[in-house]
């Protein structure tokens, strides 16, 4: 299925009124590379405007340890106070040097040698070398940890033997010939590694500070970072400043002054705060308000990483019989869900993995009740047959996924003849059930962990953490394994096709809805910031005019 | 009254391990566990994690730990929550605002909720009095969670009086205004209703009677001779009101992005952060406790026919 115009005409509304409010070009400065000159104010307006930045992170951290770090709004502060190897582009999301100043890649794509620079240093001004990055993956690869995100370092070698089966540390595939030089040597040609070198999980942490206080390093008055913003105030659920780090490699360029993240994790109360001008940034909005919303023109929404979909539990009676499977996902007009019940840009989607570096997706299986009904009656139900058995749909109570579940049992409905039950429980509940598999439909979504397809493929093999649907098929994993040995980029996203070929036109473990959108608030007067399917928006690259 | 003062204070730790206990075995109960995300955790991991907290042995093993640290007045540290923070060191950051913001409420309820009484009790049945039992009773009435946004859209979107939402630590008083009125509203219309009915009950006896024969003015009655029993009820309800205040901030901390003990309380239990959650709810059992006794022995202290 293709986007509806609506949606269409939605985006090019949106992108056109962003694109306006963008000037690039910079101060001069011949050191700098034409992609940074380009990210840099086009003249001195900005100059006398206060550069503090105020965002609402939406919830306080769990943690500042950027190893153990699993959410976004995590994500956002070590994007400020740390720094990994890598940086992201703010348009793109490419690979921008970070702690290393260049890189190469093997031909095989299996070894990377990066370059660190001779100055890197913590925001104290202590030097940072190659071998803190190999004693933070180290620590990162050590159960006692309990980094959650440990597997972002899996395809470096034997990194998931250490911290899944105890085998030496020694044996990681890390070396340090000199303080500014790291050679890492993957398990199998991995075209994301560089991405994955940008994510938190993989950034350094000052081992001498963890030695000494433990798991209490990161709190205020013992935190320190490499990024470039430094830890200024940290008054939990009250606010989070950080400062410009004048240790920073690249603080000549940095314009903002200061970037402060407050916790309000009630989005109304946020909205409110936005309202009355103490928020430049507002990252999510109340999803009641999207008729207020559209006639803002701080409103953004874009593209998303993510896919909002249905798990069908297919070793249980009806729905481990693909016709039935099919039925339900034939039955349901996607364009209803994102035009008028979420009607915030949502892409309506028939298929899983949303459109990303290179690849293009497969579409599924369109709306078609007639199909559909056929499909149910040689499965053996409905008129002549057997009677449909009860089926229950859970999630997670929320008034978004309440609409939506009610707009997809409705079709049911009407199209198929069949009455589905709605089971709204809280979320830990919800994760239990849906882990023990004890549902039959359940509702879900996926958020991409980095900038490639294989983050949404490989949940789907055999038996795999994040399947839970029971679905199982070896020509998948087939496929899958023979995707993550392939270098070549083409061959390699036809290996994906043939996957989402199978898993949403085949065999139909899941039902897909729609794919993401990120929506926001953000005054005109922030500059530097561009729209990603991540969301992601490092702080170096901002300034207010 | 020394050895009812002993008698309740020994019963006070009894009270808090029976609370104690049924909280640890309700929240093992609840189905996932603190570290449930939508990630999948490997199985190797996910037994590394829940050694690591003790959290893989039998559950009255687990609690036998809980009950030895307890006696060490150790809390342990917060699972998943705030990782790698105390779950003292997250008590003594937030009670202090709690009590804060529960003080000013209750300030403000007796400041508004007394005098309210008082004037209805001389002159019963006026249009004032009918009008200040209205309010009261609305205060009463009105959930805080609409008090809240109602306080927040007049006053802070629309008049640009006051902030509506967040906290800056105590320096900044003008954030807390309107959470404490939102909070005290309710209490305030309640200790209004219990005054005027205390006092109306007290202002009917016979040395009431006598005082206004001897001359002396309504006012000079009702403060000086039948409040001091007229207030018996208004006390005796200040406990648990105390309580209720201090405890029931818990919406108020919500609504206004208060960083208080209520939000950690149930931020914890949806989190499945035992240990945070044991943590709390042992400091609002103690408040809970010691206000009670207060209340009693304030009461002994106005009436002396409670004292036995």
């Amino acid at each position: 299925m293709q986007p509806s115009a609506a949606a269409i005409a939605f985006w090019l509304c949106l992108l056109g009124c962003r694109a306006a409010s963008q000037d690039a070009a910079a101060p001069a400065d011949a050191a700098l590379p034409a992609w940074r000159v380009a990210l840099m104010p086009s003249d001195a307006r900005w100059r006398g405007v206060a550069q503090d930045f105020i965002f609402n992170n939406d919830t306080e951290p769990q943690t500042l340890d950027p190893a153990l770090m699993t959410g976004t709004p995590e994500g956002r502060l070590a994007l400020g106070l740390c720094e990994g190897l890598v940086g992201y582009d703010p348009q793109t999301l490419q690979a921008r040097p970070g702690v290393a100043q260049r890189w190469e890649v093997s031909p095989d794509g299996l070894d990377y040698t990066f370059h660190l620079r001779p100055d890197a240093c913590w925001s104290d001004g202590t030097p940072l070398t190659a071998a803190d990055f190999l004693a933070s993956w180290q620590r990162v690869l050590t159960p006692a940890t309990g980094a959650l995100y440990a597997y972002q370092l899996y395809p470096v070698q034997n990194a998931e033997d250490i911290h899944l089966h105890h085998h030496a540390m020694a044996d990681l595939g890390v070396r340090i010939p000199d303080a500014q030089t790291l050679l890492v040597h993957l398990a199998y040609p991995c075209p994301y590694f560089l991405d994955l070198c940008a994510f938190q999980t993989l950034m350094p942490v000052p081992m001498a500070r963890v030695a000494r206080y433990g798991e209490g390093w990161a709190q205020e008055g013992r935190f320190l970072g490499n990024g470039p913003f430094r830890l200024q105030e940290w008054k939990p659920r009250e606010r989070l400043v950080m400062v410009a780090n004048e240790h920073y490699w690249d603080h000549a360029h940095v314009l903002l002054h200061s970037v402060t993240a407050l916790p309000y994790d009630n989005v109304e109360t946020a909205y409110e705060k936005y309202q009355d001008g103490s928020l430049d940034w507002m990252p999510s909005v109340p999803p009641g308000k999207i008729n207020d919303l559209l006639r803002n023109p701080d409103y953004y929404s874009m593209p998303y990483l993510g896919t909002y979909f249905y798990r069908f539990n297919c070793a249980k009676p009806p729905l481990d019989d693909v016709r039935v499977r099919k039925a339900l996902a034939l039955a349901v007009d996607r364009a209803v869900i994102t035009d008028h019940v979420l009607r915030a840009g949502q892409i309506p989607a028939t298929w899983f993995c949303p459109d990303v570096a290179g690849y293009h997706h497969v579409d599924g299986l369109a709306y078609d009740p007639v199909a559909a009904r056929q499909l149910l009656h040689a499965a053996g139900y409905g008129p002549g047959g057997k009677p449909f058995p009860a089926l229950s749909l859970i999630s997670n109570s929320s008034n978004a996924h309440k609409q939506v579940a009610e707009s997809v049992v409705q079709q049911w409905q009407a199209n198929l003849g069949i009455t589905v039950g709605l089971e709204f429980c809280e979320w830990k509940v919800y994760l239990n059930r849906v882990d023990t598999h004890d549902y039959q439909i359940a509702r879900a979504s996926w958020i991409g962990d980095y900038t490639d397809p294989n983050t949404f493929f490989d949940m789907w093999v055999t038996d795999g953490g994040n399947n839970m649907t029971g679905w199982s098929s070896p020509a998948y994993d087939r496929l899958l394994d023979a995707s993550q040995r392939e270098a070549d980029p083409q061959k390699r996203m036809a290996l994906f096709h043939q996957q989402e070929q199978i898993l949403i036109g085949q065999d139909m473990p899941i039902m897909p809805l729609y794919i993401y959108v990120n929506q926001g608030l953000l005054r005109e007067s922030v500059h530097g910031w561009y729209e990603n399917i991540r969301d992601i928006h490092p702080y170096q690259y901002l300034w207010m005019q | 009254m020394g050895a009812y003062l002993l008698r309740r204070l020994l019963q006070a730790p009894l009270i808090l391990l029976v609370l104690a206990s049924l909280s640890f075995v309700i929240m093992r109960l609840a189905p996932g566990g603190p570290f449930a995300s939508e990630r999948a955790m490997d199985p190797e991991v996910a037994r590394e994690l829940a050694a690591h907290y003790h959290l893989d042995e039998p559950i009255t093993r687990q609690y036998l730990h809980f009950l030895s640290a307890l006696a060490h007045a150790d809390l342990g540290m917060s699972i998943s929550t705030y990782r790698g923070q105390s779950v003292v060191s997250v008590i003594l950051r937030d009670l202090p605002t709690s009590l804060l913001l529960g003080a000013l409420g209750l300030l403000l309820a007796l400041l508004i909720g007394v005098p309210a009484g008082v004037l209805g009790a001389m002159r019963p049945q006026s249009g004032g009095d009918a009008l200040s039992m209205v309010v009261a009773l609305t205060a009463i009435s009105m959930p805080t969670f609409v008090i809240g946004p109602l306080l927040a859209l007049v006053f802070g979107l629309w008049l640009h009086w006051l902030p509506i939402a967040g906290y800056q630590g105590c320096s900044h008083p003008a954030y807390l205004v309107l959470p404490a009125i939102a909070l005290s509203a309710p209490f305030a219309g309640r200790i209004a209703r219990l005054t005027r009915a205390g006092l109306l009950d007290v202002m009917s006896q016979d040395f009431v009677r006598s005082a206004r024969a001897k001359g002396a003015s309504e006012l000079r009655i009702a403060v000086r001779h039948a409040l001091r029993l007229g207030f018996a009820p208004v006390v005796s309800y200040l406990g648990p009101a105390v309580a209720a205040i201090l405890t029931g901030s818990l919406v108020i901390e919500q609504v206004f992005q208060i960083p208080g003990l209520g939000r950690e309380f149930v931020i914890s239990a949806f989190n499945r952060d035992f240990t945070l959650v044991m943590g709390t709810v042992l400091v609002y059992g103690l408040v809970l406790i010691l206000c009670n006794l207060l209340a009693d022995l304030a009461l002994a202290m106005l009436d002396p026919r409670t004292r036995r």
